[in-house]
C-alpha cells in the first residue's frame, strides 16, 4: 500500500516538474529582449530625396544586407533639416508595397478589363509605344499626342517637354491647374514671374496664412514643420504671431494663434479691409511704394487717360465694415490684426495658397493677398516674402524638329491654355476630359500620363471615365494600378525614388538653390524601369530629330550633362577640381546648396529679378515695379482682344467686352487691373444645396499617391482620430440643424450627384461641409482599394476662368441621413 | 548614473505624426486594420491624441504626442508577476517579450494607455515583400500573447556605446568628447550621456556642414525625436543638469502628465504659447 | 420536527450514489459532458488564433473573463467557508453540508484556475514563470500564493475529513474495495486516529479562515492597487470582495443543494429548514453588500478626481445604467427581502430560496463586470475606439467555466461520499501512536515550512524567491497529513 502511494505522488510530481522546466528553460536562456545584434548585418546610409510630396525633402535610407529599412531625414538638406513629414517615414511601404505593378503590362482584353493584362517584355512594350506614335506622326498628327504629367522632378520634366517639342506636340499638360496655380499668377500679376513664392518665415515675426494648410499639407512639409519650429521657439525673445484664415477648423487653426473664419470665398474682401485699415493709417512702407511701387497712387498713361490708383480704391471701397460684412470678420478684429500686421513690418507675411487661389475669384484673391506684402514693404525683404533662385545647371542641348514636328508643335493648344478663354493659364488639366469628349478643338489620339491620375484627382471624375474609353490608345508610367492604368492600354511601370536615378531642383522655400540627387538606394524590387531612361529609348527607336534630341543613353548620362553647370560655377556647398570628384560629393551628400538668399532690400541689384519688367509696360521704368495696378495684366488682355478683333472684324471694345463677360469677370475699367474681389461663383441653387463642399488633404497622406501605405491609414486623420476612414465633418450646431449626430451615416448631395459617408463633429465654419481627400480609390492595391468614398465625385468642375484654375470650393451640397 | 528622459515641447510641435510613423518603423510595430483599430488595438508605441474643446468660433483643440513616460516610479513595473517588464539601471522601463506571460496587468495598470498587446502573431501581418522593410537592428516582431511598449531605442542607444567603445562613434562626438573619451575602454555613463548630449544638440541646434557630418550619426537618438521636423523633441540624461534635456525640463513651461498620481514621468511636456 | 436524526443520516442514503446511477444523473452528465467538449474546442481555437478572437483590446484590455474569475474565486470561498463555521461553532444540523460546501470549493477554484490560464496570452508559460520569477510586490503573484496555500489547505482538510468515511466505504461498496482502500490510505478507525483527525481538522478549520479571507482580499487588492485605474483605486475593495464573495458563494451553494437534492433524492437529509437557515444568512449577506455598494457609488458620486466620478456616474446614469439598476433592484434588493420575509415569516420555501438565491447568483456577475469594464471607458487618456462587445468565444467560455466545475462536481459525486456516514460506534481495535521519529520529522517539516516562506520573502528581490516560499507552504501543507497518517498495529484478538 505504501508503494501505490509513493507512486503516486511521484506521478503527479512528475508531471508538475516536467511542465514547469520545459516552459522555464525556454526562458532562461534568452531571458533578455535581443536587440536582434546577431548575425553578420552590414548597415549603410543612402542619401536620397523623398518624392511622397514634391516638396523634395532630403532623407538617409538605412539600408541592411541590401533590404532599405529606415528612412531618416539628411541634416545637411536645409530644407528639412534632418527632419521628415509622416509621409517620408512610410517611404518604405511605397518601395516594398506588395500591389505594385510588377512590370511592363499591355491591356489584351476591353479597355479596363482588370483582368485583360498580360505581362510583357520591355522590349515589347517599348515596341507598342513607338508604333502608336509613329503612326501619328506619319499621319501628320502629332500634337495629337497629349501628355499628363505629374511629380515629375528636376530634370524630369525638361526631358518630357524635349520629347513632346521634337515629336511635335503643344500639349505638355502639367497638373498645377488643380493644384496651385493661383498664386503663381498673382505673383505675375503684381510682380511678373509665374511661379511659387519662397518665404523667409525663420525670419518672419507675422504671418497671416490665407486657406494654406501650413502644418498638413501646404509644400514643401517638412520644410514648414522645419519653419514652424523655428517661429514657435527657434529665437530668443521673438515668437511669430500666426494668424489663420480659413473655413475650416484645421489643425493649423487650431496651432494657430488666431483662426479668422472667413466665409468661405471671401479671403480677397478680408484682406482689401486689413489694405483699408493699412492704408488710412498710413501703416504702409512709403519708401518701398514710392521707389518700387505702381499703380498706389492714381496716375495718368501715356495718352494722357487718367486712372484709378490701389490706395484711393481701398481708402473708399473697402471700409472694414464693408469688409467685415462680406467676410464675417469682425471689423474690430480686421483693424486690430491690420495694426499688429504693420507694425512689424517688413518681417511680416501675407501667405495664401490652395483655399483661397483654387476659388472662382482665385486669381483677383490672392493678388489681393500678395498686396499686403506690397503694402508693408516685405517683398524680398528679411522675413518676408522672396523668388526663388534656381541652381546654375549647363543648357540643355538643342531640340531637333522636322516639318512635321514644326507643323505640329504650332498647333494651338487642345486646353485653349492662354487663348482668351484661359488668358493667364499655362495649362488646364481639368478640362483635358471635355475636351477629348467634344473632340475640339481636334481628337486625343494618344494619352501618355506619368506620375498623374486624372481619374481620381480632377474634378467631376465620372467625365474622365467616359473620356477615356474616346481615346484610342492610353499608356501609363505609374508605378502603382491607379485608376488611370486600370483604364490604359499599356503600363511602363517606373521605379520609385528609391531605385532609380533623379534629381531635385528645390520646391520654392528657401530662395537660394539647392539641389537635391536621387539614386538607387536598393535594386528594382520589381522589373521596374526609370521612366527618363524608357523615355529616351523610346525616342532613340523613333530615331530622326526625335532622336537626335536625346543625345544621353540614360538619365545618369544626362543629369551629369545638366550639373557640369553647376561644377563649372565653381560655388555653394562644395567644390572640386574635376567634375568625377565633384560629382562623387554630389552622390555621398546628396544635396548641393548655395546660400544665402540676397534679399534685395541689401542688394538692390536683385530688384530687376525680383521686380521683372514687362517690355509691353510702357509706364513701367527700369527696373519694373511692384504692380498694384497690374499692366501686366491689362497689356495681356488688350492683346488678346486686339487678336480677336482682327479674325472677328469686330471692333477691339466689343470683343474685350464679350472676352470678359465669358471669363465671368465682373469688374471693369481700373477696378478690373486692381486687386479687388470677385463674388465667388457656386454650382447649385443655395435654398436647395445649403452649404459648400471643402475638402483637404491630410498629413498622412499628399493626394491620392501612395494611398496603399497601411501606416498612413491607420492613422489617416489626427484631429478625429479617424482610423482607416476619412468622414465628413460639420459644425456641431450647423448638424444638429439638420438632425445630425455624431457618427451618423449620411449622404452628401450636390448637383453631380452623392456619395455616402460617416459625420464627425469639428467646430468649422457653419456654412461648410468639410472632407478630407485622398482615400476611395477604386484600384490601387489591397489596402487602398474601396476604402471610403473619393470627394471628387460630386466636385463640380468650376473655374477660375482668367487663370484657367480648377475652382474646387464651388460646390454647393446639402446633407441628409443616410 | 544616467537617467533617461525626454522633453516634448508642445508649441514647436505640429501634430504631424513623424513620430508615430518613424517609431513603427524603426521598431516594427505592426500596423492594425481597421476591425481591430476598432477595438482600440493600436500597435504602434507612440499615438497622437486629440482632444476638442469649446465651440464656434473659439474652439480649441489640444494635440498630444504620447511615448511611454518611463515613470520613475512605474504601475506597469509594479503590477507584472513575472518581472518582464522592469527599469534598467539608466531609467528605461523595459519590456522582455521572451519572459511576459500576458496576463494584460501592465495594460490596465498604466495610467497612460502606451502599452500594446500581441493579440495574434503578427509576424504574418508583414506580405512578401513588405516584409522586406522589417528592421532587424531593433527589437524583432514579438510573439504572439505578450505585452510590448515604447523603449526608447534602448537598442540605439547601447550601440552609441558599444561604437564609443569600438571608437566608431561620428566624429564630432570624438571631438567634443576630447580628452573625456578613450576609444577601446568601456565609456563611463559620464561618457555615454555626454555622447548623446552632444548628438541632441548637433541635430536640434546646427544644420550640418558636409566638413563635420557622417551619415551614421542619425542612427544614435531615439527615432521619434531623430525624425522629428519641429524638432519639438529632445532626448537626453536628466540626472545630467548641463543635457539639452535637463535644460529644457527646467523651463518655466514644463508640465508632467498626471504628476498627481506619483508616477515620476521622464517625459517632460513644454506648454503651448 | 425530527432533529433527532441529524446528522446520523442512513448510511445507505449517503453511499447510494456509489452504488447505482440514476437516469437524470445520466442526462445531466452528458449535458455538462458536451458543454464542457465545445468549451475545450473554444478554448483550442483560441489557443492557435491568439485572443484577437476576444472583444478586449489594447484599451480595454480586460473583459468579462476576469470578471468570471472573481465570481468563481468567490464561489470557491463557500465551502470552507460553511465546513470551517460548522465545525468549530458545532453546528450539527448543517453538518451535512459541509463536505457538498468544501466540494464546490474544490471545483470552483479548479475552474477560476482554467479561467485564468485562459484569459492570460502565454498558457505554456503562466504558472511555472508565475512560481518561478514571481514579483514579490504584484498583486497577482499574492494571489498565486494565497491560492495555491487555500487549494492544498482544502483539498487537505477535504481529504482528512472524509478518510474515515472513504474506509467504511470499502466496506459498504465492495465492488470498489481496493480502490477506496487506497484512497483511504490505510485508515484503520483507531481511537488515536479518531482522535489524530479531530484535532487536525479542528485546527485547520481555524487556520484556513483567515487564508480564505486573504484570497479573496487579494483579488480585491489585484483592482483596489491601480492607480492609473479610476474607479478602482480605493481601500475599501478587499473587504468588499471577500463580501461579495460570501454573497455569491452562498447563492451558489443553495443551488446546489437543490439540484444535488433533487438528483440523488435526498429530501430527507435537506429538510427544507436548511434552506431557510442558507437563505436568511445569505439575505443578510445581501443586505450588507448592498450597503457596501451603496457607500461606494455615494462615495463615487463626489468624487474626485473628475475621472472617477465619470466611471460612477456611468454606471448610474450613463452607459451601463439598465444593468446596473436591473441587477441591482432584480437581483439583490427584492431577493433580499423575499429572503427577509421567509425569515420572518418562519416559514421556509425551497422554490423561494432558490429563486432568490439563482437572482443573487447572476446579479453579482454582473456586479462583478460592473467593476472591471466601465473603468477602461474612463481611462485617463482615451484613444478612440468603439464600446466593448465581448465575443462568442468569450461567452462559451464563460459558460464553460461552469460546466466544467458542475461536470468535475457531478463526478466527484460518483467517487466520494458526498454526505458524512454515521460514525460506528465504537473505534476499532489496535493502537496507532506516531513513532518519536516522526514525531520529531512533523515538527522540522513544520519549521523547515515556516522557515522556507521567511527565506523567500527576504530574498524577495532574487528570483526564484517566490518558488521558495510557495515551496514552503507546500511543505507545511504536508503537517496535517503527517500527524494523521500513521502507522496502525492491530491488537492480538
Amino acid at each position: 500500500m505504501k508503494q501505490t502511494r509513493r507512486d503516486f505522488m511521484k506521478v503527479t510530481g512528475g508531471a508538475v516538474t516536467a511542465y514547469s522546466i520545459l516552459s522555464l528553460t525556454g526562458c532562461l536562456e534568452k531571458s533578455s529582449p535581443g536587440p536582434g545584434f546577431d548575425g553578420p548585418l552590414e548597415e549603410k546610409y543612402f542619401p536620397n530625396v523623398c518624392l511622397q510630396c514634391p516638396g523634395g525633402c532630403g532623407i538617409l535610407v538605412r539600408t541592411v544586407n541590401g533590404r532599405a529599412v529606415k528612412i531618416e531625414g539628411n541634416p545637411l538638406y536645409p530644407s528639412n533639416q534632418g527632419g521628415t513629414c509622416p509621409k517620408g517615414q512610410l517611404g518604405l511601404q511605397i518601395l516594398y508595397d506588395p500591389d505594385r505593378i510588377k512590370g511592363p503590362m499591355q491591356q489584351m482584353g476591353e479597355r479596363g478589363d482588370p483582368n485583360g493584362f498580360r505581362p510583357i517584355s520591355w522590349g515589347a512594350a517599348i515596341d507598342v509605344l513607338v508604333t502608336r506614335l509613329r503612326e501619328i506622326r506619319a499621319n501628320g498628327e502629332p500634337h495629337t499626342l497629349v501628355f499628363m504629367g505629374g511629380r515629375y522632378r528636376g530634370q524630369m520634366h525638361g526631358v518630357f517637354g524635349r520629347f513632346l517639342e521634337s515629336f511635335g506636340t503643344p500639349n505638355d499638360v502639367g497638373h498645377s491647374s488643380i493644384c496651385e496655380d493661383g498664386s503663381p499668377q498673382a505673383h505675375w500679376l503684381a510682380q511678373g514671374w509665374k511661379s511659387y513664392a519662397a518665404y523667409d518665415w525663420k525670419n518672419s515675426e507675422y504671418v497671416i496664412c490665407f486657406g494654406g494648410e501650413f502644418i498638413e499639407a501646404w509644400r514643401p512639409t517638412a520644410s514648414l514643420l522645419r519653419a514652424w519650429g523655428q517661429m514657435r521657439r527657434g529665437r530668443m525673445g521673438t515668437r511669430t504671431k500666426f494668424v489663420q484664415v480659413e473655413p475650416r477648423f484645421s489643425v493649423t487653426a487650431s496651432k494657430a494663434d488666431e483662426w479668422l473664419p472667413v466665409n468661405p470665398g471671401t479671403d480677397a474682401a478680408l484682406a482689401l479691409g486689413l489694405a483699408h485699415v493699412i492704408v488710412r493709417e498710413e501703416l504702409y512702407d512709403k519708401k518701398f511704394i514710392e521707389e518700387h511701387g505702381f499703380g498706389f497712387d492714381d496716375w495718368t498713361d501715356e495718352h494722357g487717360q487718367a486712372h484709378r490708383g490701389f490706395k484711393d480704391f481701398v481708402l473708399r471701397e473697402w471700409s472694414p465694415e464693408k469688409a467685415g460684412e462680406i467676410s464675417g470678420i469682425p471689423a474690430g478684429k480686421i483693424e486690430k490684426i491690420a495694426r499688429e500686421f504693420a507694425a512689424k513690418a517688413p518681417h511680416c507675411i501675407a501667405a495664401g495658397a490652395r483655399g483661397t487661389s483654387m476659388q472662382s475669384n482665385g486669381v483677383f484673391t490672392r493678388f489681393a493677398i500678395h498686396a499686403l506684402n506690397g503694402l508693408v514693404g516685405s517683398i524680398d525683404s528679411k522675413g518676408g516674402i522672396l523668388r526663388q533662385n534656381g541652381p546654375p545647371l549647363a543648357g540643355w542641348p538643342e531640340v531637333f524638329k522636322d516639318d512635321t514636328a514644326r507643323t505640329g508643335f504650332a498647333q494651338g493648344r487642345v486646353d485653349y491654355a492662354g487663348t482668351k478663354r484661359f488668358p493667364m493659364a499655362k495649362k488646364v488639366y481639368q478640362d483635358i476630359a471635355d475636351r477629348i469628349l467634344e473632340g475640339k478643338p481636334y481628337p486625343v489620339n494618344v494619352l501618355l500620363c506619368y506620375y498623374t491620375n486624372p481619374l481620381f484627382s480632377s474634378p467631376d471624375i465620372g467625365r474622365w471615365y467616359e473620356a477615356i474609353k474616346k481615346v484610342p490608345f492610353v499608356a501609363t508610367f505609374s508605378p502603382f494600378m491607379d485608376e488611370t492604368s486600370a483604364h490604359a492600354d499599356l503600363i511602363l511601370p517606373d521605379s520609385t525614388y528609391l531605385e532609380r536615378w533623379t534629381d531635385d531642383v528645390i520646391y520654392p522655400s528657401l530662395g537660394y538653390p539647392v539641389v537635391g540627387l536621387r539614386h538607387p538606394v536598393v535594386k528594382p524590387v520589381f522589373d521596374t524601369r526609370n521612366a527618363t531612361d524608357v523615355l529616351i529609348e523610346v525616342a532613340r527607336k523613333m530615331g530622326g530629330t526625335v532622336g537626335r534630341t536625346f543625345p544621353w543613353k540614360d538619365a545618369e548620362e544626362m543629369l551629369k550633362s545638366r550639373y557640369q553647370g553647376i561644377f563649372e560655377a565653381r560655388k555653394g556647398s562644395f567644390v572640386a577640381d574635376t567634375f568625377e570628384a565633384w560629382w562623387e560629393k554630389f552622390c555621398a551628400q546628396g544635396v548641393w546648396t548655395a546660400p544665402p538668399y540676397p534679399y534685395a532690400h541689401e542688394h538692390p541689384d536683385q530688384w530687376p529679378r525680383v521686380l521683372v519688367h514687362d517690355e509691353k509696360d510702357k509706364a513701367g521704368k527700369e527696373p519694373g515695379k511692384f504692380q498694384f495696378y497690374s499692366l501686366h495684366l491689362k497689356h495681356k488682355l488688350e492683346h488678346l482682344a486686339e487678336d480677336a478683333a482682327e479674325e472677328t472684324r469686330r471692333p477691339v471694345e466689343a470683343e474685350f467686352e464679350s472676352m470678359l463677360t465669358d471669363l465671368k469677370v465682373t469688374a471693369r475699367g481700373d477696378e478690373l487691373y486692381l486687386p479687388h474681389y470677385e463674388p465667388v461663383r457656386r454650382v447649385g441653387d443655395s435654398a436647395e444645396f445649403p452649404l459648400v463642399f471643402i475638402t483637404y488633404k491630410t498629413m498622412a497622406l499628399a493626394e491620392g499617391r501612395g494611398a496603399n501605405a497601411p501606416l498612413a491609414l491607420e492613422r489617416f486623420v489626427v484631429q478625429t482620430r479617424e482610423k482607416w476612414a476619412a468622414s465628413a465633418q460639420m459644425n456641431p450646431e450647423t448638424a444638429a440643424r439638420y438632425g445630425l449626430e455624431e457618427n451618423d451615416e449620411i449622404w452628401i448631395e450636390s448637383t453631380l450627384g452623392k456619395i455616402r459617408t460617416t459625420l464627425k463633429l469639428v467646430p468649422h465654419h457653419p456654412d461648410v461641409v468639410a472632407m478630407p481627400f485622398g482615400l476611395g480609390h477604386r484600384e490601387y492595391g489591397r489596402w487602398a482599394k474601396n476604402l471610403g468614398v473619393n470627394p471628387n465625385s460630386i466636385i463640380v468642375n468650376e473655374h477660375d476662368h482668367l487663370g484657367g484654375l480648377a475652382a474646387w470650393f464651388s460646390t454647393r451640397v446639402k446633407v441628409y441621413k443616410a | 548614473m544616467v537617467k533617461w528622459g525626454m522633453v516634448i515641447d508642445l508649441d514647436r510641435c505640429a501634430a504631424c505624426q513623424a513620430c508615430s510613423f518613424g517609431c513603427a518603423q524603426e521598431n516594427n510595430c505592426p500596423f492594425s486594420l481597421a476591425a481591430e483599430t476598432r477595438k482600440g488595438i493600436l500597435m504602434g508605441w507612440h499615438q497622437v491624441l486629440t482632444t476638442t474643446e469649446g465651440s464656434y468660433p473659439y474652439p480649441t483643440q489640444k494635440f498630444l504626442p504620447m511615448p511611454c513616460q518611463h515613470c520613475g516610479n512605474a504601475p506597469c513595473v509594479r503590477a507584472c508577476p513575472v518581472r518582464a517588464t522592469y527599469k534598467r539601471a539608466d531609467g528605461i522601463t523595459m519590456q522582455d517579450p521572451t519572459r511576459c506571460i500576458g496576463c494584460r496587468l501592465c495594460l490596465v495598470a498604466c495610467p497612460y494607455g502606451v502599452r500594446a498587446f500581441n493579440w495574434f502573431d503578427y509576424k504574418k501581418r508583414w506580405p512578401e515583400p513588405l516584409d522586406q522593410s522589417i528592421n532587424p537592428t531593433s527589437m524583432p516582431v514579438r510573439p504572439k500573447g505578450v505585452a510590448e511598449k515604447c523603449l526608447f531605442n534602448f537598442h540605439r542607444l547601447d550601440r552609441l556605446k558599444r561604437d564609443l567603445e569600438e571608437g566608431t562613434v561620428p566624429r564630432i562626438v570624438a571631438r567634443s568628447l576630447g580628452g573625456k573619451y578613450t576609444p577601446g575602454v568601456e565609456p563611463s555613463d559620464e561618457v555615454w550621456s555626454e555622447a548623446v548630449d552632444i548628438l541632441m544638440r548637433y541635430f536640434y541646434y546646427h544644420q550640418a556642414t558636409p566638413e563635420d557630418f557622417e551619415p551614421h550619426s542619425v542612427g544614435y537618438l531615439p527615432a521619434c525625436v531623430q525624425n522629428c521636423a519641429t524638432k519639438a523633441r529632445a532626448f537626453g540624461d536628466l540626472s545630467n543638469g548641463n543635457s539639452l534635456a535637463a535644460e529644457l525640463a527646467r523651463s518655466p513651461r514644463a508640465f508632467h502628465l498626471l504628476e498627481e498620481i506619483g508616477t515620476r514621468p521622464a517625459v517632460t511636456y513644454l506648454k503651448e504659447g | 420536527m425530527h432533529n433527532a436524526e441529524i446528522g446520523a443520516v442512513d448510511s445507505q442514503i449517503s453511499v447510494a450514489p456509489l452504488r447505482r446511477t440514476s437516469g437524470a444523473f445520466k442526462v445531466i452528465l452528458v449535458i455538462l459532458g458536451v458543454a464542457v467538449g465545445v468549451f475545450l474546442a473554444t478554448a483550442v481555437y483560441q489557443t492557435v488564433r491568439g485572443h484577437i478572437v476576444h472583444g478586449v483590446g489594447n484599451q480595454y484590455s480586460w473583459g468579462i473573463m476576469v470578471a468570471n474569475i472573481v465570481n468563481l474565486i468567490g464561489i470557491s470561498h463557500v465551502g470552507i467557508a460553511i465546513s470551517a463555521f460548522v465545525r468549530i461553532m458545532r453546528l450539527e444540523r448543517y453538518k451535512q453540508l459541509a463536505r457538498l460546501a468544501e466540494l464546490v470549493t474544490f471545483t470552483a477554484l479548479t475552474a477560476a484556475v482554467i479561467n485564468i490560464g485562459l484569459d492570460v496570452g502565454r498558457l505554456d508559460r503562466f504558472v511555472p514563470y508565475v512560481v518561478w520569477f514571481g514579483r514579490w510586490h504584484s498583486p497577482f503573484v499574492w494571489s498565486m500564493t494565497v491560492i495555491t496555500a487555500y487549494f492544498l489547505a482544502s483539498i487537505v482538510y477535504l481529504y482528512l475529513a472524509m478518510r474515515s468515511d472513504l474506509a467504511q466505504c470499502a466496506t459498504l461498496v465492495p465492488r470498489r474495495k481496493r480502490f477506496y482502500e487506497f484512497l483511504s490510505l490505510g485508515y484503520s478507525d483507531t481511537e488515536g486516529e479518531r482522535k489524530a483527525h479531530t484535532r487536525t481538522i479542528w485546527w485547520l478549520a481555524v487556520l484556513i479562515i483567515p487564508v480564505m479571507v486573504s484570497v479573496h482580499s487579494v483579488y480585491g487588492l489585484i483592482f483596489g492597487l491601480q492607480a492609473g485605474r479610476p474607479g478602482w483605486f480605493n481601500p475599501f475593495m478587499a473587504p468588499y470582495f471577500v463580501l461579495g464573495a460570501v454573497v455569491s458563494g452562498f447563492s451558489a451553494m443553495v443551488l446546489v443543494v437543490a439540484i444535488l437534492r433533487k438528483v440523488f433524492r435526498w429530501e430527507s437529509v435537506f429538510p427544507p429548514y436548511i434552506f431557510r437557515g442558507l437563505g436568511t444568512f445569505l439575505g443578510f449577506m445581501t443586505l450588507l453588500y448592498i450597503y457596501f455598494m451603496l457607500t461606494e457609488l455615494l462615495t463615487g458620486q463626489y468624487g474626485p478626481p473628475a475621472k472617477d466620478w465619470e466611471v460612477f456616474y456611468d454606471i448610474l446614469h450613463g452607459t451601463f445604467r439598465w444593468y446596473s439598476w436591473t441587477f441591482f433592484v432584480g437581483g439583490l434588493v427584492i431577493p433580499f427581502f423575499l429572503l427577509f420575509i421567509q425569515w420572518v415569516r418562519k416559514k421556509a420555501s425551497i422554490a423561494l430560496t432558490v429563486v432568490a438565491a439563482s437572482a443573487i447568483f447572476v446579479s453579482m456577475w454582473v456586479m462583478r463586470a460592473l467593476i472591471v469594464i466601465p473603468s477602461f471607458y474612463h481611462a485617463h487618456f482615451l484613444y478612440s475606439f468603439e464600446p466593448y462587445r465581448p465575443t462568442w468565444v468569450e461567452w462559451v467560455l464563460v459558460f464553460g467555466c461552469y460546466a466544467v466545475a458542475g461536470f468535475f462536481y457531478l463526478i466527484l459525486c460518483k467517487i466520494v461520499p458526498v454526505l458524512e456516514l454515521p460514525a460506528k460506534e465504537a473505534a476499532s481495535g489496535g493502537t496507532s501512536v506516531l513513532p518519536t521519529w516522526r514525531k520529531a520529522l512533523v515538527v522540522i517539516t513544520a519549521i523547515a515550512g515556516v522557515g522556507l516562506i521567511v527565506a523567500g520573502i527576504s530574498l524577495h528581490e532574487m528570483v526564484p524567491a517566490s518558488l521558495i516560499w510557495v515551496v514552503g507552504i507546500v511543505v507545511l501543507i504536508t503537517v496535517p497529513l503527517q500527524i494523521c497518517l500513521r502507522p496502525v498495529v492491530k491488537s492480538a484478538g
